[in-house]
């Protein structure tokens, strides 16, 4: 592969890796949301020919081998429910939720928070906020403590950790 | 540049080739031999022979002459299929690390990868010599539903045999990847690959230099040794009637009427009945030799195997509605593997499929030339036009998962999912205050944990002390190109990992001691 090519695809890479998180699977693949099968899996094979693992065999920068992984994970994903026609139909009633991806199981998941760059600390943010919607600080807390192991700094899950021990101290650490 | 070479290693035969001047060659042994007897024979003296030198030995020396290696290998001495194998092979097997069969031949003891080592090495050998310089690169095929340990154990023989494993490439792939080679295609087909021990199918559609694989599916312990062994029995009943000696409990006798069946069955695939006679089967009273006269017609070999041959089209169904097209859709048919010579197995795959299967293909070489063609892919790497390439986007057999509570099974990664792909899910614990967690892997779909098959174990230790549910680890399953899994498990909170330390059930190279089956994980929420 030429150096050329090369720099070109690992800037794709990049880019396509910092998005990843709020990037939805047409966007994934390139296509618009009405694109045809055949556009889905055209769109699917020219991406493969760039990104494919086999492609890079000779590729040393590990950073780069990883993320090449992660980025090429997510079109595999995106294909296999795109080109299915009954997932695609539940894939589309769940984007139009805002949910972003569908793992095993269809379980579907949400949209990126506000503020919150970590899909884990998302996650767990998420989790925090629906223990602190049940009334329960406690798991709120562990949860926060998990997502600030990814995001120490972040303002959002820090103003979160204050509104969950408050709710503790107050007697509502559920369990404890 | 150095030559690459593409390996069938099958269960009976195994077959060499390499991509020169942009046509592939298929390399011969030393007497010219294109097909070399998957056979490690041990003589007194120390000597080891392989291929066609070894393959007569098995008569004169059944115990100790390996063949079928391949039935054993990457595989639990425990798994039951594995023991009925053994029980019908001459050679003595016995339990070692990991649950893997040891073979013991003349007081030593061989692991699997290392017979496998040799006919590898004599391929190698034979390679080296026929193009006049030293070959250090191969991709390996395996049938596409070999699982975890058969890969890797298959990997690590290659290796064994001096070899970089560029790629563990499934059959029925390079099948389709010799038949695309050279031409502009755009095909959805059909691969049938009957071979000694294994069946497999596979759906795919080839466009130009994009080989994608749309499902796969079959069964390990399927092929024309069943064959053989459908008509071993019948005879040996025969004889047993008729001379009143068991032939189970002499090996050399045994040997000789599997041998004799393998060449009864080849002739009923051209004639219509055949009559013979097997000598010094047993030894009778006095002395005397004893012999066996049998007829045998076709109708009745093929009612002796049509079961095996409804599995294999059972298999079919499924991985065709698995592949979201109907069989009208198809544009080919390929039959792959020395056991789809058999008339009845022709008929009837081309009546399930609709369609004749096409007979360009020579269904012993195809896999090696695939794989000679993939080999050299790999080597070439890169996207330049200029030179020849292909892609092939291979899927899993199988599903991953792991045990989690109640004994049920969590996929992780889904069956026919395009590889190398790596998936992350979420776990937590069941249990109070649990430090430890353990987790155990399977492949199959089953949703009992314990009706899979079980691949390895990996252990989280030193987890804080927590109410259940608080403890949340992390999974991440890899698969690479050549199909074989990496698991690593973390500690969310801790951030402790563990990687790549799951014990293989089968394998080789790792040693360790099994755990009890926990059921200590639950799906977290998230």
């Amino acid at each position: 592969m030429s150096e050329r090519v090369r720099a070109a695809i690992q800037q794709f890479v990049d880019r396509a890796y910092a998005a990843l998180e709020q990037t939805d699977y047409y966007r994934v693949l390139g296509v618009s949301s009405a694109a045809s099968e055949l556009e889905i899996r055209n769109s699917y094979y020219k991406l493969a020919a760039r990104l494919h693992p086999d492609i890079h065999g000779d590729e040393v920068d590990p950073v780069f081998r990883g993320r090449l992984t992660t980025v090429y994970s997510r079109v595999v994903e995106a294909y296999k429910v795109l080109s299915d026609r009954r997932k695609r139909a539940d894939y589309d009633a769940a984007l139009a939720q805002g949910m972003l991806r569908m793992t095993a199981g269809l379980k579907i998941r949400p949209r990126a928070e506000e503020g919150i760059s970590d899909a884990n600390a998302r996650k767990f943010y998420q989790l925090a906020q629906k223990a602190m919607a049940d009334g329960d600080g406690r798991s709120a807390l562990m949860n926060l403590k998990i997502a600030m192991s990814s995001e120490p700094d972040n303002p959002v899950l820090r103003e979160a950790v204050t509104r969950a021990e408050g709710m503790v101290k107050s007697g509502g650490g559920r369990g404890s | 540049m150095e030559p690459v070479i593409g390996i069938d290693l099958g269960t009976t035969n195994s077959v060499v080739a390499t991509l020169r001047e942009n046509r592939v060659e298929v390399i011969p042994d030393d007497r010219g031999n294109r097909l070399h007897p998957s056979v490690v024979g041990f003589l007194p003296s120390g000597e080891i022979l392989i291929g066609h030198a070894a393959r007569a030995r098995r008569h004169v020396d059944p115990k100790n002459t390996i063949y079928s290696a391949k039935r054993l290998i990457g595989q639990s001495i425990k798994n039951p299929i594995v023991r009925l194998a053994m029980s019908t092979l001459p050679y003595q097997c016995e339990e070692g690390p990991n649950e893997q069969p040891l073979i013991v031949v003349r007081g030593k003891k061989y692991t699997v990868p290392e017979i496998a080592s040799y006919i590898l090495a004599h391929l190698k050998r034979c390679a080296e010599r026929h193009l006049g310089a030293p070959v250090s690169k191969a991709v390996i095929t395996v049938p596409a539903n070999f699982t975890d340990s058969q890969r890797q154990a298959t990997k690590y023989a290659g290796e064994l045999a001096g070899l970089k494993v560029l790629r563990i490439l499934n059959e029925p792939t390079a099948a389709a990847l010799a038949y695309g080679f050279g031409r502009a295609l755009d095909a959805k087909l059909a691969i049938y690959d009957l071979g000694g021990g294994t069946f497999d199918v596979t759906v795919l559609q080839i466009r130009d230099k994009i080989f994608e694989v749309l499902s796969t599916g079959g069964d390990t312990f399927l092929g024309g040794d069943d064959f053989d062994r459908t008509l071993v029995d019948r005879l040996a009943a025969e004889f047993m009637s008729r001379q009143h000696v068991d032939l189970r409990g002499n090996p050399e006798g045994w040997s000789r009427l599997t041998t004799a069946c393998e060449q009864i069955k080849c002739k009923l695939s051209q004639e219509e009945a055949v009559a013979g006679t097997i000598h010094d089967l047993a030894t009778g009273g006095g002395g005397k030799p004893l012999q066996l006269d049998f007829e045998v017609t076709r109708g009745e070999f093929e009612q002796l195997i049509a079961p095996y041959i409804d599995r294999s089209i059972q298999a079919c169904q499924e991985v065709l509605v698995a592949s979201g097209l109907g069989s009208a859709a198809l544009s080919d048919l390929i039959l792959v593997g020395g056991s789809t010579r058999t008339p009845l197995v022709r008929r009837r795959v081309a009546e399930y499929f609709g369609r004749a299967p096409q007979t360009r293909i020579n269904p012993d070489e195809t896999v090696a030339y695939g794989a000679a063609l993939q080999s050299a892919a790999l080597v070439a790497g890169g996207l330049d036009p200029a030179k020849f390439y292909s892609l092939l986007l291979d899927v899993c057999p199988r599903g991953l998962g792991i045990a989690v509570a109640g004994g049920y099974n969590e996929t992780i990664i889904e069956r026919n999912t395009p590889v190398p792909v790596e998936r992350t899910r979420n776990f937590t614990t069941s249990k109070d205050f649990q430090t430890e967690v353990q987790i155990q892997v399977s492949q199959g779909e089953a949703r009992q944990f314990t009706d899979n098959e079980r691949l390895g174990v990996l252990a989280l230790f030193g987890i804080p002390s927590r109410p259940r549910g608080e403890t949340v680890i992390e999974v991440t399953f890899v698969i690479d190109g050549d199909g074989i899994l990496n698991v690593r498990a973390r500690d969310k909170l801790t951030d402790q990992e563990t990687r790549a330390t799951m014990k293989v059930i089968g394998a080789p190279e790792r040693e360790g001691e099994g755990g009890p089956p926990p059921n200590d994980l639950l799906p977290s929420p998230m």
